[in-house]
């Protein structure tokens, strides 16, 4: 082994490239595994050989590993945490990073107990603490109103999830190569213990899928105080070419499919335009908008938190204010 | 008959506004709000519901599994209105500010002490810490498979089918008993109780076990270094002025249109 010091970036592939969120990895895996003088490794967990692993080293990775097997083809807990923990005991990290999706999110606290380890998930910032060598997990607590700082300290490895958007893509340098190299695993079929039996479309799930997509999205929350207020920002939405979104309120009273719900357990979006509309701004709903471009709100209590976040307000009925609003684009555009 | 163990937590409200929210640097907790009572976890809720749907087609039986150093009886008292048939709690000094490792820890004793169940339903994380991990915890613990953010469970043939929210549609997952599944707000918020239902919940036993009775024993695995709320920045926001309403509505397009953000053309 050389040094116990590195870095496993556990990579996701998505439309036959490395995820984003995985480039972003490898960004903020390169520091920490520069800071321990470690090496920064990648591993893909896949259900048959491609090219893709090769990209791992145009983002800096230094090794790249692929455990292919089978029963990896089709995502299940149970025969992915067999594989990690092969992959674990084989290359012995001293940290494993994960993206915070759907999968990362399911499978690092599992593994983590599985390896009577600790783990942070969601993490917003990650540093090597100097005193202790060990690694600073930078998490937003309370809904987002705290932010704490975890250090593992009885255990090892050192498990965290990341959450995506928070740092750059790695560097993409062209010439890069290297050899991937293959990792067995052997899984016990009969140990999967859940099955994918189906998967019915979802309309709800489509539009909530082009969400992230949009550029401008215009989302309200208990403030619009109906489902007819829906009506109004699907108006202005349209107008504008943009989506529509709500926050918690508007998705528990049944205004909006919860597909919509933008916030920390819902979407997280990044549009060039989030137009807040009868949202008070709980730090939860801005998890999911504070990176957006220009934030507007609209609201009729001029204390609410979400002028804080906002570039530009109105304090107002939002109904006459919108009304105003279309009419003005309107007007424009004739 | 169905047994289906709900792990619900009670905490610090989760819509308390951050003007009122407080933590102790040096204790590194927060400061519990005046006037703003504790509740339970609202994920943890939405895992009771999906339970009681359960209950509401077939023979069920659902115990409710708290813990915590010394439980408030009113927030206990609501899962028992609504439909869970018993209610355990694990309460012990040591318990105060437990983390999310030792909670799964003890957790996972106290449902070996419950001993005979089907499913184990939780909320995906406690809207305090957030943590997402306790679940992972006692699904490790007592080995046996997981299902996350499912939107419905049902059991039928000896099998639990999960639906839950993919990257193509809806998943239909089976899975094999006994499981943990973990729910969120896509199942819906938990029914009300009823007056005459609050009444009688009040009146039935809340069954208390201690720390030592699970044969409970803290480990120390994660370190808190540090607990503050950050700064948010300053409010930087430009207030768009008008002589009424529309006038203000009217007033905003123009500034959107005129620096660009709102394209002039479609």
């Amino acid at each position: 082994m050389e040094g116990d010091e590195n870095v496993l970036i556990v990579g996701e592939i998505e439309g036959g490239h490395l995820s984003a969120l995985t480039t972003q990895l490898l960004r903020i895996g390169k520091e920490l595994s520069s800071a321990l003088d470690g090496r920064l490794h990648l591993v893909l967990l896949t259900g048959k050989n491609e090219e893709v692993g090769a990209e791992g080293f145009r983002y800096g990775a230094d090794r790249v590993y692929a455990a292919i097997h089978q029963l990896l083809g089709q995502y299940t807990t149970d025969a992915y945490l067999q594989a990690l923990e092969q992959v674990v005991t084989n290359l012995r990290p001293s940290i494993i990073l994960f993206g915070h999706t759907d999968r990362g999110s399911d499978l690092a606290p599992r593994l983590a107990f599985r390896l009577k380890t600790g783990v942070t998930l969601d993490c917003v910032g990650l540093a090597i603490d100097e005193e202790t060598g060990r690694l600073e997990q930078i998490k937003p607590v309370f809904g987002g109103k705290a932010h704490c700082h975890y250090l593992c300290i009885g255990a090892s490895p050192q498990i965290a999830s990341v959450r995506d958007g928070i740092f750059d893509p790695a560097d993409y340098q062209h010439g890069a190569t290297g050899q991937v190299t293959l990792l067995p695993v052997s899984i016990e079929p009969s140990s999967i213990r859940t099955r994918l039996v189906g998967t019915r479309p979802d309309e709800d799930l489509a539009i909530g899928q082009k969400l992230g997509s949009a550029s401008i999205v215009v989302s309200g929350g208990r403030g619009l105080k109906n489902r007819e207020g829906v009506e109004i920002l699907k108006e202005t939405a349209e107008l504008l070419g943009g989506a529509v979104s709500g926050s918690r309120p508007a998705i528990d009273y049944g205004w909006l499919p919860g597909s919509l719900q933008v916030g920390l357990t819902g979407k997280k979006i990044k549009p060039q335009l989030y137009i807040a509309v009868g949202i008070s701004g709980a730090l939860q709903h801005m998890a999911g908008c504070l990176k957006s471009k220009v934030i507007v709100a609209i609201n009729s209590d001029e204390s609410a938190p979400i002028f804080r976040f906002s570039r530009y307000g109105v304090v107002d009925d939002w109904k006459e204010v919108l009304k105003g609003f279309n009419d003005e684009v309107k007007r424009v555009r004739e | 008959m169905v047994s289906i163990i709900v792990c619900m937590k009670v905490v610090m409200d989760p819509e308390l506004p951050l003007s009122e929210f407080a933590v102790d640097r040096k204790q590194l907790r927060p400061i519990p709000p005046k006037g703003t009572p504790p509740l339970m976890n609202p994920f943890d809720e939405n895992a009771l519901e999906a339970a009681l749907k359960i209950k509401d087609v077939q023979e069920c039986k659902i115990t409710i599994l708290s813990m915590g150093s010394s439980l408030p009886k009113a927030v206990l008292q609501i899962p028992l209105a609504t439909g869970a048939d018993e209610i355990i709690t694990v309460e012990d000094a040591q318990f105060e500010h437990l983390d999310a490792i030792n909670t799964a820890h003890a957790l996972a004793a106290a449902i070996e002490r419950i001993g005979n169940y089907d499913l184990v339903f939780t909320g995906r994380q406690a809207s305090d810490w957030d943590s997402g991990v306790t679940w992972a915890g006692i699904a490790e613990l007592l080995n046996i498979p997981s299902v996350t953010i499912a939107r419905k469970a049902d059991v039928k043939d000896g099998k639990v089918i999960i639906e839950r929210n993919g990257s193509d549609g809806v998943e239909i997952v089976e899975c094999s008993l006994p499981a943990l599944i973990t729910f969120s707000s896509e199942v819906g918020e938990l029914r009300y109780p009823t007056l005459p239902a609050l009444q009688k919940a009040k009146k039935k036993e809340i069954r208390r076990w201690s720390a030592s009775y699970i044969d409970f024993n803290k480990t120390r695995v994660m370190k808190i270094r540090d607990l503050y709320v950050p700064d948010f920045g300053a409010a930087d926001c430009h207030f768009v002025l008008g002589a009424d309403p529309e006038q203000k509505g009217r007033e905003l397009a123009r500034t959107l249109i005129e620096n660009g953000t709102i394209p002039s053309q479609i």
